[in-house]
């Protein structure tokens, strides 16, 4: 399967400065990107995302660790040399260059044939809805078509990776959405690996095919975006994508696939369990809140007093305060004209299915 | 409620009492002896402070006047030379600055680059003097241009780093991301972008070198004379409207110069 690596990070580590002015940016980070695929980077502010993505530029070295782009070790070859290019954050279009100069800024270096630059270009230009802008300098250019500039200057050299630093962070809500379906249709008519930096989970979860989430400087999580959200495998993750109910239990009886779990209440849940658990010790639940629902069942593992509805328009939000949990989450569905099941300050149970627990590592 | 979410007003300069007389007292006394000499040197009379009336001809006398025009044209000579010399040193320094390894020693080099504005001018002219006249060099043009090189560079130095700080430090990246190496990044897209930083350093650097005095007048030789070296000789012989008439040709110079670099250093990028 070795061929359908594009880029391959081995124990991968980025130190910048010395003693007691070090900062460790990247901690020993290892994945895998997929030939082809729309990979993400996702984490809060300053773990190490646009570190990981200048070390594959090659504007940054690694300290430990190494980078191969399909079988090639990147380490020494300057980023001139890498058949890698990038969408910076803040577009870094030439301002004394028209947009038609920057986009075939690229080929020119590679010495690319007039007649084949000038095909190039009008093909680029083209691609992200731009024909006809050539003569205009960038600073005519709206944020968004600045934006589309960037993306056409990068994509003209036809590189094997395209690197993409919160591309749309400076743009605004609605263009921002347009931005998102028009990268994912470039990245699937042209079958460039893309690799997509953001601290936005939303976006990471629509747009990519698998994911990565960071933090202070580690690789926590690599999965599909489903599998990211269902499955979260520590507290990072779980608290960091979307809404999460965490509940701390002790192992009652566990083999690898399923165990079950004694809450704080004294009640026993059935759910996924994972390798390495044993009887009596203790663990953090996570419990999505659309995947648990109140219930008239006195036998409901969880029970407390409504604090709070919240309307949603799709959904509703009910804020449960439970005894030994604290304030639980559950959303349920508007499927019958948003009537709220039950009122502020009523008592109700709440039950989940076994398979909407997921045990976190720590 | 309207007042609650308004911002609050700045404190307006305006209300201290005598600020503005103040304004006006300083602009007439830094502009009112300039004006007075340009205004003289339209003045008929041959004794220039005695005003009889209004005269163009004292221009072409001047311009017509050959001692006049070899000191004008040896400004011109050292003013080029040292002013091009001093922007090439000063365009590497800011690079070396910038883009260099030597980061950690910034606030030194700036300092010591922006110090010789400080030292008092006569010291760096007797001090050049003693220099020029231990390595047993010979007064002239050359020593000129020499001295005037060196106090050049931290006036072609102060925009040509402004410029490059304003600099988008991803632009460069860019370029080696698409494929430029060192040098075609640096004459593709640096240079072009420090272009107006640059000239707007070479024409201070020139002015200044125009119009120095002091420093000039140590380290000139015979038949090496500046044309404000020369003006001071003149003024020896008394002010007459000749040397009003080279002064106002000087101011006109320098301010065309001055505006043309300001207006350069406001340019967008
Ligand atoms: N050139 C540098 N010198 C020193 N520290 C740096 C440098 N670049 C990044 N860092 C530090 O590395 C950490 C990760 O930064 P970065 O990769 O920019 O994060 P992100 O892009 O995820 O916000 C931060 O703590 C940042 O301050
Ligand atoms: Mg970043």
């Amino acid at each position: 399967m070795a061929e359908n690596i594009a880029i391959d990070l081995r124990a991968v580590s980025k130190v910048f400065g010395s003693g007691p002015d070090e900062v460790r940016a990247l901690d020993a980070v290892s994945l895998q990107i997929r030939d082809g695929e729309f990979f993400t980077l996702l984490g809060p502010s300053g773990c190490g995302k646009t570190t990981l993505l200048r070390l594959l530029a090659g504007f940054e070295q690694p300290t430990q660790g190494e980078i191969r782009l399909h079988g090639q070790e990147l380490s020494g070859l300057p980023p001139f040399r890498r058949p890698v290019n990038t969408v910076f954050q803040s577009y870094a279009l030439f301002p004394h260059m028209t947009v038609a100069q920057n986009v075939s800024f690229g080929l020119e270096m590679q010495g690319t044939s007039k007649a084949e630059i000038g095909r190039r270009v009008d093909e680029m230009l083209e691609l992200v809805k731009l024909a006809g802008y050539g003569r205009r300098k960038p600073a005519q250019l709206s944020g968004g078509q600045q934006q589309r500039v960037a993306l056409a200057r990068a994509l003209a050299n036809r590189p094997k990776v395209l690197l993409l630093d919160e591309p749309l962070s400076a743009l605004d809500l609605k263009l921002r959405k347009e931005m998102q379906i028009e990268l994912k249709r470039l990245q699937n008519d042209t079958g460039i690996t893309f690799v997509f930096v953001t601290h936005d989970q939303e976006e990471a979860l629509t747009m990519s095919d698998r994911l990565v989430v960071m933090d202070s400087g580690k690789a926590l999580q690599i999965g599909s975006p489903r599998e990211i959200y269902e499955h979260p495998e520590n507290r990072f993750v779980a608290d960091f994508i979307g809404e999460t109910n965490l509940l701390v239990a002790r192992v009652d009886s566990a083999d690898g696939e399923s165990g079950t779990f004694r809450l704080p209440s004294g009640a026993r849940v059935q759910g996924r369990s994972r390798d390495g658990l044993s009887a009596g010790a203790e663990v953090t639940l996570a419990l999505r809140p659309e995947r648990a629902e109140l219930s008239d069942d006195p036998d409901a593992p969880l029970r407390g007093r409504i604090e709070n509805v919240v309307y949603f328009g799709t959904d509703t939000l009910y804020q449960v305060s439970v005894n030994e949990v604290g304030l639980f989450r559950v959303r349920s569905q508007n499927v019958n004209g948003g009537m709220a099941a039950a009122g502020i300050g009523s008592t109700v149970g709440i039950s989940f299915a076994p398979d909407a627990i997921q045990v976190l590592r720590d | 409620m309207a007042n609650r979410t308004a911002a609050p007003k700045p404190v307006s300069l305006k209300r201290f009492p005598g600020l503005a007389t103040g304004a006006a007292f300083f602009f007439v006394y830094l502009y009112l002896p300039i004006l007075f000499v340009v205004f003289l040197s339209f003045n008929e009379n041959r004794i220039a402070t005695i005003w009889t009336g209004f005269t163009f001809d004292w221009y072409p006398l001047v311009l017509g006047n050959a001692d006049v025009l070899r000191a004008a044209q040896n400004s011109l000579i050292v003013a080029t030379f040292a002013s091009v010399i001093a922007t090439m040193a000063a365009t590497l320094a800011a690079l070396a600055m910038t883009q260099g390894r030597a980061m950690r020693r910034q606030e030194v080099v700036n300092g010591s680059l922006a110090l010789p504005l400080l030292i008092p001018e006569i010291v760096t002219a007797v001090a050049t003097l003693i220099f020029f006249v231990a390595i047993g060099m010979p007064l002239g043009l050359l020593t000129i241009t020499a001295a005037h090189t060196v106090f050049c560079i931290p006036f072609a130095y102060l925009p040509i780093r402004a410029r490059l700080e304003g600099m988008d430090p991803s632009l460069r990246e860019a370029a080696f991301d698409l494929y430029a190496n060192e040098r075609q990044a640096f004459f593709r897209v640096t240079l072009p972008l420090l272009w107006p930083g640059i000239l707007s350093g070479l024409l201070l650097a020139f002015i200044v070198s125009l119009d120095n005095f002091v420093i000039t007048f140590f380290v000139s030789g015979p038949g090496s004379t500046t044309l404000p070296v020369y003006i001071y000789g003149m003024i020896r012989t008394g002010v007459t409207p000749e040397v009003n008439a080279v002064s106002a040709l000087l101011l006109l110079v320098s301010l065309v110069l001055v505006t043309v670099a300001l207006l350069l250093s406001r340019r967008e990028t």
